[in-house]
């Protein structure tokens, strides 16, 4: 029973997202599909996780230390895939359909714990596997494997068990504040939990200090690595605690998305806002009131680009150019990580966009300008950093890296948007297309930061000319586009 | 005007419509009757540009909306069957929106949406999410969206669902207003609205057109009922089905 409802909603989902798509690829929820589904976020992980596992080469302590973040990125890609997904399912209505079926909760629980192992959740364990794999036969030590596949089927069900359970705190649309102001907060928190986190770790470092060591043993994941009493009985409450919180995170979510709602008194006056402000408040007010959707954008947006530069601010010192060629690459990164959530705000409310005269440029401009707005927040502040360090150059840079990398990336999503009326949701976009979207202008932003150490110039040639290739692109794809419906 | 010319259109081994050829003139209410997947809604949907026919061509006044379905979507005012609508946006916020889309004049926006919002007695709502709008308040706001740019086309898909008796009167006297200087189409499965509403209708079944003309004159002196159900074969089939129970 459960597989069949499971499916039901994994098959609604990719139909109302992708409509003329889906008839030819519709999702059969079998152990095959679920691999074919995520295989490339899985190969993907498997490349950072075995490169990661390598640290292994400088002994068994390191082993043990790179499985923390690890374990921090499968918590945060869990909760972020979580996030979105649980958009689909509320926006999308996707319960509504078997609410009054006389199901048993306990089977709707294995359906959305299976769902979110779909969505996603079956990658998660490949952010530590490989390495713990890796690690294990640098070491000849078959025990760092076993500890590191308990760790992340943990780490898996931990971030699915948070996502419920966070998402049944704003289960449905509601104009309540404290209720999006918690849960917006809790997403935030979990989505950025690794960036906070390094904060606090690069003040404190366990490779130097034993006790501190012995102290992270006895707490997930390092607990599983290890095979003292304290570990063991850590990692087997950790175990049997993500398990009670999945069951009771997905009965709560299921009871909270198909409950009536609260309805807050409203106002009876009402007011009309005109031209460029009306376009770009409807996607800024629609994150205000969802916490799954502005959670990701807090982080993408605001908390990425600002540990980025605090982790790089001490190469602005040394050169202009350098300082240069890290705005342009956090511009066009920046950029690039927040678009794509820009379109899932629409959810099923971009039917209603198919209806009016409007093309796929002009979709793209208004996403790019509401992109511009949210993104102001980390542009102010990391401004007014480069101004108190006296590297006035970089602001305009970093400025055309901006608007630049957001409208190439906004162009890219409305290009693939589908071309009869659907929902715009996690099943819209294919996701290994937005990893390799993702992939390369990560690793752009990496190599030119690596390359402005070694040929400061020369990163600034390129990254010169790759600001002129972004415009380029712009150009040709807003010129293709034009007159393009949606 | 808006025009069908051997229009056909098929959904794998699903015929939608066959050959269709029919002409909407301003000056009239046309209604389109036909069973469930007679081919109304992609009939519709075609004029929009929403869906492409496989043959055949479409003329929204001078514009083809296969070609140019922006301009098209520009002269018509359209409201689905489906209910398509912002849940976590007001009222307000989206006609907001949809003016600034259209580039509406800011003075003429207001003074349209005012007597819009008062005709479809939606004023204490303004302020409600569309998710926790009712099913019937929905439809308003997708109906104040289709009347808000004075289209050269109206094209209702179902309007009168949902709507109480008091708006559904009001929409049919908008929609006899509106014909005088536009095309109104709007299709229906409440024969007797259809026969209270439309001058002229259309009765498809399995994608092609099997009765066409003012009511008057197509039904004779039979009701409607009887002869929608003699035109679309219904009646007979529907008297075996009976027996089988």
């Amino acid at each position: 029973m459960w597989k069949v409802i499971a499916e039901a909603i994994a098959r609604e989902a990719n139909y109302r997202a992708q409509r003329e798509m889906s008839r030819r690829n519709l999702t059969i929820m079998t152990a095959g599909s679920i691999l074919r589904y995520n295989i490339f976020i899985i190969l993907i992980l498997s490349s950072i996780s075995g490169m990661t596992g390598l640290a292994s080469l400088e002994g068994r302590e390191a082993a043990l230390l790179v499985s923390i973040p690890l374990f921090i990125v499968e918590i945060m890609m869990g909760t972020l895939s979580m996030a979105l997904s649980l958009q689909a399912i509320v926006s999308d209505k996707l319960l509504e359909p078997i609410q009054h079926l006389p199901i048993e909760e306990r089977d709707l629980r294995k359906a959305l714990s299976l769902l979110g192992i779909y969505w996603g959740g079956l990658a998660l364990p490949f952010a530590m596997i490989p390495a713990g794999l890796i690690s294990s036969i640098i070491l000849s030590d078959p025990s760092i494997l076993a500890g590191y596949l308990a760790a992340s089927i943990t780490g898996m069900i931990l971030s699915l068990a948070l996502g419920y359970l966070v998402g049944s705190i704003a289960g449905k649309y509601t104009r309540s504040l404290s209720r999006r102001a918690i849960s917006t907060l809790l997403w935030t928190i979990l989505i950025g939990f690794g960036f906070f986190l390094n904060a606090i770790m690069s003040t404190f470092s366990p490779m130097e200090d034993l006790s501190a060591l012995n102290l992270l043993k006895a707490l997930p994941p390092l607990s599983f690595l290890d095979w003292s009493l304290t570990s063991l009985i850590s990692s087997s409450l950790t175990f049997t605690l993500s398990l009670a919180l999945l069951a009771y995170g997905t009965s709560r979510f299921w009871r909270a998305a198909i409950s009536p709602g609260e309805y807050a008194p409203v106002s009876s006056s009402w007011n009309l806002s005109f031209g460029v402000k009306s376009i770009v408040m409807k996607d800024i007010r629609i994150a205000l009131r969802n916490p799954r959707m502005l959670a990701p954008l807090i982080v993408n947006s605001i908390a990425l680009p600002l540990f980025l530069i605090s982790s790089m601010i001490e190469e602005f010192g040394k050169l202009d150019s350098t300082a240069l060629v890290i705005s342009i690459s956090l511009g066009v990164l920046q950029a690039a990580y927040s678009s794509y959530s820009f379109y899932l705000l629409d959810s099923s409310g971009a039917r209603a966009l198919y209806t009016l005269p409007i093309s796929r440029r002009e979709v793209a401009s208004m996403k790019t300008l509401s992109l511009l707005t949210f993104n102001s927040i980390p542009f102010i502040l990391i401004s007014m950093g480069f101004i108190y360090l006296g590297i006035w150059a970089s602001i305009p840079a970093y400025l055309m890296a901006l608007a630049g990398s957001g409208y190439l990336n906004c162009l890219i999503y409305a290009k693939m948007l589908p071309k009869e009326p659907a929902n715009w949701s996690v099943e819209t976009f294919e996701r290994w297309i937005i990893t390799i979207i993702l992939m390369i202008q990560t690793i752009f932003f990496i190599s030119l930061v690596i390359i402005s150490q070694f040929f400061p110039i020369f990163a600034l040639w390129l990254s010169s000319l790759s600001l002129i290739a972004v415009y380029g692109a712009s150009l040709y794809l807003s010129h293709e586009m034009r007159g393009e419906p949606l | 005007m808006l025009s069908y010319r051997d229009v056909s259109k098929r959904y794998g081994d699903v015929i939608a419509l066959k050959g269709v050829t029919l002409e909407f003139q301003p000056g009239k209410i046309h209604a389109l009757l036909g069973p469930n997947g007679s081919g109304k809604s992609t009939l519709m949907k075609i004029a929009l540009g929403l869906v492409k026919p496989d043959s055949g061509s479409v003329r929204v006044y001078d514009i083809d909306p296969v070609r140019d379905p922006i301009g098209a979507r520009r002269l018509i005012g359209y409201v689905p069957e489906e209910v398509l609508i912002y849940e976590s946006l007001t009222p307000s916020e989206w006609f907001s929106f949809v003016g600034s889309i259209y580039g509406m004049d800011r003075e003429l926006l207001r003074e349209r949406l005012d007597t819009l919002i008062r005709v479809f007695k939606m004023e204490e709502h303004m302020g409600k999410l569309g998710g926790e709008l009712s099913l019937g308040n929905k439809r308003k706001v997708m109906l104040i969206t289709a009347l808000m740019k004075e289209p050269k086309v109206l094209i209702l898909d179902e309007p009168f669902s949902g709507l109480d008796p008091e708006v559904a009167r009001v929409l049919k006297e908008i929609l006899r207003r509106k014909a005088e200087e536009g095309v109104v189409i709007f299709s229906t499965h409440i024969l007797e609205l259809a026969e209270a509403v439309a001058d002229d209708i259309t009765i498809l079944r399995y994608g092609e057109v099997v009765a066409r003309g003012p009511i008057s004159e197509l039904k004779g002196k039979k009701d409607l009922e009887s002869y929608f159900m003699e035109v679309t074969g219904l009646s007979s089939e529907l008297q075996e089905l009976l027996k089988a129970l």
